[in-house]
């Protein structure tokens, strides 16, 4: 479904990503671990064409090019994101955050809307039919009246999810979304996740500091990037496993004792 | 109601028209409020010509406020020259009616120049920040009438143009306005409580949010420019009506300023209250000129006695303390940190 080939991208001198190739296939759900500024964020801003990529990486979409694609032309080909720290309208309830997850789905063009939307009111209640029903299964919809603004930033998180989710995307980028959870919230929310993956056939791509989270039977495959390149990629185990891996988190005593077998 | 009671509830029409309920704000009672007063000033008799004219000035003034309130509420850009495409609607539709043109299609035709204007100032704004964007639209405020002075062709230049044709009275005006502004009340509610204004306030406070949504930044502040321009417009075509005569001097920066106090005192979120306080400014001005004068001195005083004291802490204290024993509610959602 995705197919990420020689990706580089700089910023300047430092280059953020050297040569990364990732392939994803349908259905999958891939993790994505590594340590701070390893360049996690700047694979989901490439593929989301919110960054400016090299001349000669190339990204791959279900068999379409995304090169010279703008980033709000993303959304319709079935790519939806959610971001690091929660990039919402402050002043918006969750519900109201959600729906605007819909915007794409609803076609009836601009002049419409300065006339009271009506030709787009079917389009608009089945949004919010749907919004609700999300905001009740990612279970926040104790929280679904209050602004944006005033809630928890693990609610904030699972708005954004469900926000992603609304657009109806075929390819799901997850940026952190389980931090600032408690363990139990993080049980529901992989449960969450495997529905999506399961009912809605959503591929993920998710980023994730908790590597436990990443691990226990979510991810069918792992890769582990660090300093902008990738240094493992496969089964989860065998990922966290890897030397590599172990070393560019804890250094490289830690490394050998893992060699070890300790 | 528990929030989950209203969750599972069934969608009425109603409710998916009005955006009540279900997290959105609840702009019904202020849509009756303003809607009774619109209609109290106009029903309630007034004896002489004066207060007429003072009611539709206040309308006009309402009209331009809501556009201005939609670039200042929601697209997060200070547009100061409202006014001058106020003024440029008003010689339009001046010139057009005295050629004979029938008011109606005057009047749209002012809305589309007030629209192409708003592209005019929208699409280079967009380079702007909010700074160099102010002063960018105030100056074409200033540049306005200064054009009205010298193109004398066009304007009648210092002396002003009077309409010759297509008169219509004080009282009839006034109905018009009166309806327009519910119109518009009911169609701003509905654009900026649905997809439009939600798309519009992501663009503002979340750039890369809203493009990984498909919402083009770009777009939607010119669009809410463009919408701005055609509230104007409309405005400055029915002052021309109104008053029957523009010059230059009709149309210096204060309009533009007033134009934006009026949204700002209305608190630039629900179109209704925004109304209100295009009222507020149109109206007050006239009257306190009528029986006190020192007009300015006291319109001053006025808008200083609405915005501040809802923003002191002692009653921003009182009000979540209020909020929390559940007496009131504020904006339909709930404080949760009070």
């Amino acid at each position: 479904m995705l197919e990420i080939v020689g990706l580089n991208v700089r910023f300047g001198g430092v280059a953020a990503l050297s040569n990364v190739s990732l392939k994803i296939e349908a259905g999958q759900i891939v993790g994505m671990i590594g340590p701070n500024g390893s360049g996690k964020t700047t694979m989901l801003n490439a593929i989301s064409k919110q960054v400016r990529v090299s001349q000669d990486s190339t990204i791959i979409f279900c068999e379409r090019d995304l090169k010279g694609r703008s980033s709000s032309q993303i959304i319709r080909l079935g790519i939806a994101r959610t971001f690091q720290a929660p990039e919402v309208c402050g002043e918006e309830s969750v519900l109201e955050t959600v729906i605007t997850g819909g915007h794409h789905r609803n076609d009836s063009s601009l002049i419409w809307c300065f006339l009271g939307d009506f030709r787009g009111r079917r389009a608009a209640r089945d949004i919010l039919l749907e919004a609700m029903e999300l905001v009740k299964e990612f279970e926040i919809e104790d929280w679904a009246n209050q602004k944006m603004s005033q809630v928890p930033y693990a609610i904030a998180q699972r708005a954004q999810i469900c926000r992603a989710v609304m657009a109806h995307p075929k390819l799901l980028l997850l940026d952190e979304a389980a931090s600032g959870m408690t363990p139990s919230e993080k049980d529901q929310l992989r449960l969450a996740i495997l529905r999506l993956r399961d009912e809605r056939k959503i591929t993920m791509l998710i980023i994730e500091h908790d590597v436990s989270f990443l691990s226990d039977d979510l991810s069918d495959v792992m890769v582990a990037l660090d300093a902008g390149k990738v240094i493992a990629h496969g089964l989860p185990g065998d990922v966290l496993r890897d030397p590599a891996v172990v070393t560019a988190y804890l250094g490289s005593k830690a490394a050998a004792a893992v060699t070890r077998g300790d | 109601m528990s929030t989950s009671d209203r969750l599972h509830g069934k969608l009425s029409f109603a409710d998916v028209l009005w955006r009540r309920k279900y997290g959105f704000v609840d702009y019904r009672p202020g849509f009756f409020v303003t809607l009774g007063i619109i209609v109290a000033v106009i029903v309630l008799p007034m004896e002489g010509q004066f207060y007429v004219y003072v009611g539709a000035l206040s309308g006009i003034y309402a009209i331009a406020s809501l556009g201005e309130s939609a670039l200042l509420g929601h697209a997060g850009v200070v547009s100061l020259g409202q006014g001058g495409i106020l003024g440029v609607g008003a010689y339009w539709t001046t010139q057009l009616l005295n050629h004979g043109v029938p008011l109606i299609w005057t009047l749209l035709s002012a809305m589309f120049i007030g629209g192409l204007i708003g592209v005019v100032i929208g699409v280079p704004s967009l380079r702007l920040t909010g700074h160099t964007l102010a002063l960018t639209t105030l100056f074409f405020a200033l540049v306005v009438p200064e054009i009205a002075n010298v193109w004398t062709s066009a304007s009648g230049g210092g002396g002003g143009l009077s309409l010759s044709s297509g008169l219509v009275s004080a009282d009839t005006v006034l109905y018009v306005i009166g309806a327009v502004l519910i119109v518009i009340m009911f169609l701003q509610i509905r654009l900026l409580n649905g997809r439009f204004g939600r798309a519009l306030r992501l663009a503002r406070d979340s750039e890369r949010a809203a493009a990984s949504f498909g919402i083009s930044t770009k777009a939607y502040k010119v669009a809410a420019f463009v919408y701005a321009g055609i509230l104007a417009g409309l405005a400055g075509g029915l002052f021309a009506v109104l008053t029957g005569y523009v010059s230059p001097s009709d149309f210096d920066v204060w309009v533009s300023v007033y134009i934006v106090f009026g949204a700002v005192i209305g608190g630039l979120r629900n179109p209704a209250w925004v109304i209100l306080g295009g009222l507020f400014v149109g109206g007050l001005p006239q009257l306190v000129d009528q029986y006190l004068g020192l007009s300015s001195i006291i319109f001053g005083v006025a808008i200083l006695l609405i915005v501040i004291p809802p923003r002191l802490p002692i009653v921003r204290r009182l009000n979540r303390s209020l909020v929390s024993r559940g007496k009131i509610r504020l904006n339909n959602s709930e404080v949760v940190n009070p």
